[in-house]
């Protein structure tokens, strides 16, 4: 099975990502809570468009904001 | 027939470098030195003590290990030997003339003097030297043990001279060149194969035993870099003012984490006046800075400088062959007071440069700090005290005088510092600001210019002064991802994991890089190397493993303490190897095919620039035709019918810059030649910005 993002091998115990983007995955849905208490008010789609605009933002990470967004938005 | 015309027996000494051998001759020379030219080979012919000296040289390593199987593509490779090098390099058939005539003029020699640099490298030089070229004369040639290239240091080592020295070193330093033959060949080879079959064209793809650590750090700092989630936080600061001074001081906490605390603290103060709580005063010390070793002269010069580690290593060799500087591939950080500190600063106080600090020291108590490393085979990087011979270069003059101001600098008084941390409470919240001055320069004096040592001053303030408030900033702040290495800080990473040694870790970052797995000044890993780095850890975890590439290192120093057998570290390295070459061999499609993506998507990443300004759907790329072999720019829209396109300088190294001509949008590109000047310019011809150029020059 390939990567839903990048075409390399998914890690067998996810649902289609690689271990990279995977490990992105992960790390945007921990820190959603810490943006959601940082902000106050913050939904889903509007903290994937902050994160994908911050020069910080690692690209494998932005690559996910953007495959996130357009799945919510399908 | 000999060499020389006198046929009686004679020392034979055999030097590194030809610049070495120079000085080693002038400095053993009591009388007249006499020169033969072979060809470009120069011999040193001397009488010393009444018995006659002759003094050749190699030119770093005569010899390699190599495997009698010519044939590239052919892996496994166990049957290894030394062989010298012009057979095994075909451009350096030069080094053949070399060995012909130390092999001839060790025939009538009957004492053998090694005096190539006391290190593994220069141990394995000289034995390989008196092994093959001297027949097997490596065991009862004598050792002449030099730090520095000056007449006395070079003297007392003929002196003392002693038979058998270092064998434990050059036993070290072969087995080295063995393991890391048998590790870089048969994985460099498995990989390039494995690429080879299943693409077009061919690619050295290299992967080594230090290689593969080193290519860990990097990508794992990538991946790091590249799945960053920075995350928000506040930073508080209030400007205040007394009289006509102000201070900026900062919210006690450096980080607030919500939006809602930073406001209301904000709210809370703005227009407030502040007052001082508390005003505390500290002294504290700066010790002065260990002297240098290879390492630190190569983290110094970059800071300084901006001098990469290869290039460091590069001038300070020839500051040492010219008597300038000790001996640089040292991990030491002692300079013994066997050195003659008084000799040294007498002879910088020669140098109008250096009179004034050299005197100051000399006035001193004269006692160096001492850092914590030590290496047997040589002292810190110290100056000679020797006046150059030569006009030095710019980049000579600029590590020479690091070198010195160093030197200077280990001998200096502590410096005395003062800190002044004022405390501001604005409505119940504190701020903080500090100052800090020199209260005694000490070491500081010899060498400001190369530490970031400067005053920060802040008004006088006493506890309860009032302070008017002026502004105060709520500024939003993300975390940071870590910083990317760059050829310094990878060099310090890997000194602190010790692999490698002093002398190679340099060659290893520039061989990475020139392999196309690092790109940039901040070194970014590239689709290469990602690949390379999958490739290894599925198939051959330990060569990436510092665990593995520590241990044989480990196992070298053993071997130079005549503590282990050489051949158990062979036999280990090639049991560990055979495993990953079967897997790799077992899986060579799925490498190729791996491997041909990734140099595909390296190369099209090299060649895009930025998007096309006249369809605003492709890009624009560096193309070369297939029918001019020409280079130029052109769209990769061409198919859907976008035909933008210029001209590129035939000549030089053409990189995107990723920015934007401001005038017309087209991508600018530097391009750099040979000689390191390089151009920026616009790709487009029918730039307004030219054509302004062009009226100004008319």
């Amino acid at each position: 099975m390939k990567c839903r993002i990048c075409k390399r091998e998914a890690i067998e115990h996810n649902s289609g990502f690689c271990l990279y983007h995977n490990e992105c995955i992960t790390k945007i849905e921990a820190d959603f809570e810490k943006w959601q208490q940082a902000y106050g008010e913050l939904n889903w789609q509007t903290y994937l468009q902050r994160l994908s605009e911050r020069p910080e933002t690692g690209n494998w990470t932005k690559e996910c904001c953007y495959f996130l967004k357009k799945r919510k938005e399908a | 027939m000999s060499l020389l015309h006198d046929s009686s027996p004679y020392t034979l000494v055999i030097c590194e470098k030809p610049d070495a051998a120079e000085r080693v001759a002038e400095a053993l020379s009591e009388k007249e030195l006499n020169i033969t030219k072979y060809g470009n080979i120069k011999i040193f012919i001397l009488k010393r003590s009444g018995r006659t000296y002759v003094v050749c040289s190699a030119i770093g390593h005569l010899y390699t290990v190599s495997s009698p199987f010519q044939k590239r593509y052919v892996y496994p490779v166990f049957d290894v030997g030394w062989f010298p090098i012009h057979m095994i390099d075909l451009k350096r058939k030069y080094i053949s003339q070399r060995i012909a005539i130390i092999k001839k003029l060790a025939e009538n020699a009957d004492v053998f003097i090694n005096a190539c640099d006391f290190d593994q490298e220069g141990e394995t030089i000289g034995f390989n030297i008196l092994k093959y070229a001297c027949n097997e004369k490596q065991t009862t040639a004598f050792r002449a043990k030099f730090s520095t290239l000056t007449k006395t240091d070079v003297q007392e080592a003929f002196r003392t001279t002693v038979q058998g020295l270092g064998i434990g070193l050059a036993k070290a330093g072969r087995t080295r060149h063995i393991v890391d033959f048998i590790f870089g060949i048969n994985l460099s080879r498995a990989l390039s194969e494995s690429f080879h079959k299943f693409n077009q064209g061919y690619r050295v793809i290299t992967i080594g035993r230090v290689q593969g650590p080193v290519l860990s750090y990097v990508i794992n700092r990538e991946v790091e870099i590249r799945t960053f989630v920075p995350t928000p936080f506040w930073r508080l600061h209030a400007e205040l003012a007394k009289a006509d001074s102000t201070i900026i001081a900062a919210y006690e906490k450096k980080r607030v984490l919500k939006i809602s605390e930073a406001q209301n603290i904000k709210k809370r103060c703005r227009g407030k006046k502040g007052v001082v709580t508390k005003v505390t005063k500290s002294k504290y010390n700066q010790f002065p800075p260990f002297p240098l070793n290879l390492g630190d002269l190569q983290k110094c010069a970059y800071q300084a400088f901006g001098f990469i580690p290869s290039q460091t290593l590069r001038i300070s060799e020839r500051l040492y062959l010219n008597a300038l500087i000790s001996y640089p591939r040292t991990s030491s950080q002692k300079l013994p007071p066997s050195i003659d500190y008084l000799r040294i600063l007498k002879g910088l106080q020669r140098d109008k440069v250096f009179n004034k600090d050299a005197t100051e020291v000399l006035h001193g108590k004269m006692i160096s700090n001492q850092g914590p490393k030590n290496d047997p085979a040589h002292p810190a990087i110290y100056p000679t005290g020797d006046i150059s011979k030569y006009v030095l270069s710019s980049s000579e003059n600029k590590l020479y005088d690091l070198i010195v101001r160093r030197f200077f600098a280990v001998f200096g008084e502590v410096a005395k510092m003062e800190r002044i941390s004022v405390t501001v409470d604005i409505d119940g919240y504190l701020f903080n600001t500090y100052g800090k001055q020199t209260l005694c320069e000490g070491w500081l004096k010899f060498y400001r210019k190369y530490v970031n040592a400067d005053d920060k001053l802040i008004l006088h303030l006493v506890e309860n002064d009032e302070l008017s408030p002026k502004s105060l900033v709520m500024e939003e702040k993300f975390t940071q991802p870590p910083r990317r290495y760059d050829q310094c800080s990878l060099l310090e990473k890997m000194e602190q994991e010790n692999i490698g040694t002093k002398t190679t870790r340099a060659n290893i970052i520039k061989t990475l890089c020139d392999r196309g797995y690092f790109s940039g000044t901040r070194i970014f890993a590239t689709d290469i190397a990602f690949a390379v780095f999958d490739v290894m850890k599925q198939y051959s975890p330990e060569i990436i493993s510092v665990e593995m590439t520590r241990k044989i290192e480990d196992n070298l120093d053993k071997i130079e303490r005549s503590k282990m057998d050489e051949k158990i570290v062979i036999h280990q390295a090639v049991d560990q190897i055979m495993d990953s070459l079967f897997e790799i061999k077992k899986a060579e499609q799925e490498i190729g095919g791996k491997l041909g993506q990734a140099v595909i998507k390296t190369i099209h990443k090299q060649h895009r620039l930025n998007l096309c300004p006249i369809c605003k759907k492709g890009f624009l790329i560096i193309i070369r035709s297939k029918k001019t072999n020409k280079r130029f720019v052109g769209c990769s829209g061409y198919n859907a019918g976008c035909r933008a396109s210029a001209p590129l300088p035939q000549n030089g190294t053409v990189t995107s810059t990723g920015k934007t001509c401001s005038s017309c949008g087209w991508p600018i590109v530097n391009i750099r030649f040979k000689r390191k000047s390089t151009w920026r310019l616009c790709t487009n011809t029918t730039c307004i910005s030219k054509k302004m150029v062009k009226k100004d020059e008319m």
